[in-house]
């Protein structure tokens, strides 16, 4: 039977690498999700104001252990029930809307059933274009992020070469 | 000095009307997809209408350099997401990775950044909605 030797070894050390490496740059992903909010804050359109409220409340970006490795999650989004009542409106706005001409119908939310019930339209609403501002936000987010993985690899990697590995 | 923006989405322009005035869409009785800047009232579906544009600076190898993300929307009330799915393949075929003529500056690269469906509250009307990332350099 054939096979390669040392492989499990090479397996483990790769290991230990991206463990160093994730270590090394956990202060760089709660940053980089911070920039994220706030720069989906900044490109968020405004009207009320309790969009862009609720995406810089505290509740909407939380740091937890990683249940994968030595690294940490960092989880920001709408997903708390406060906040997703707050900023519901959002997705239309990242999505966009359709239009409606005078006498067509237009969903009006649920009956006890939970049928759907429509209400008449008297004045035309005109369509709303996507104004995306989560994704373009996320983009950059990982755009920076993988710049500074990268980074963070080759500096790990030739302190490894170098013997310096223990050094910060 | 005019707007690169501007410059990016005519040039985008250019290549989608053509591309998309010769799709035949399941459920579309006849070809052609027309794109909107400003989609008049009562427009019949499905329809591609342009949305929002963001500049950001991106200096690391030039002075001026910058991405401009442009969103796309789709609209169609075909029942189902294949229609918008089948748009959405098209702009893809023809943005991804094109190259685009500017009038002013130069595009160092299109490419596709993202692309959902989604359907409208009221049930009936899907939407697509795709965001390109062109490089460009004024």
């Amino acid at each position: 039977m054939s096979g390669i030797e040392g492989i499990e070894e090479l397996k483990a050390k790769l290991k230990r690498f991206e463990d160093a490496v994730a270590l090394s740059i956990n202060g760089d992903v709660i940053a980089e999700t911070q920039a994220m909010q706030k720069e989906t804050a900044e490109l968020v359109p405004v009207d009320s104001g309790a969009g862009r409220e609720a995406l810089l409340d505290p509740q909407s970006l939380r740091v937890v252990k990683s249940p994968d490795g030595p690294g940490v999650r960092v989880l920001f989004g709408l997903d708390v029930p406060s906040l997703a009542k707050r900023a519901f409106h959002l997705f239309f706005v990242e999505f966009g809307t359709k239009g409606y001409m005078k006498g067509s119908e237009r969903h009006a939310g649920f009956d006890k059933k939970g049928r759907r019930r429509w209400r008449k339209i008297k004045k035309p609403v005109p369509p709303r274009p996507a104004q995306p501002f989560w994704r373009p936000a996320e983009a950059n987010m990982w755009r920076r992020l993988e710049t500074k993985l990268n980074m963070a690899r080759i500096v790990t990697a030739a302190k490894r070469a170098a013997g310096l590995a223990d050094q910060s | 000095m005019s707007s690169i923006d501007f410059a990016v989405q005519k040039a985008i322009d250019a290549l989608l009307v053509p591309a998309l005035a010769s799709l035949q869409a399941p459920g579309m009785s006849a070809p052609g997809v027309p794109v909107y800047d400003h989609a008049p009232a009562g427009s019949a579906y499905p329809y591609v209408r342009y949305g929002r544009k963001i500049k950001t600076p991106d200096n690391l190898l030039a002075e001026k350099m910058a991405r401009v993300q442009l969103s796309i929307s789709v609209f169609s009330n075909f029942r189902g997401q294949e229609q918008v799915d089948e748009i959405l393949a098209r702009i893809e075929d023809t943005l991804d990775d094109a190259s685009l003529t500017l009038a002013t500056g130069e595009a160092v690269r299109c490419d596709l950044e993202r692309a959902d469906t989604t359907i409208d509250a009221d049930g009936v009307t899907y939407m697509g909605s795709a965001i390109y990332t062109v490089l460009v350099n004024p």
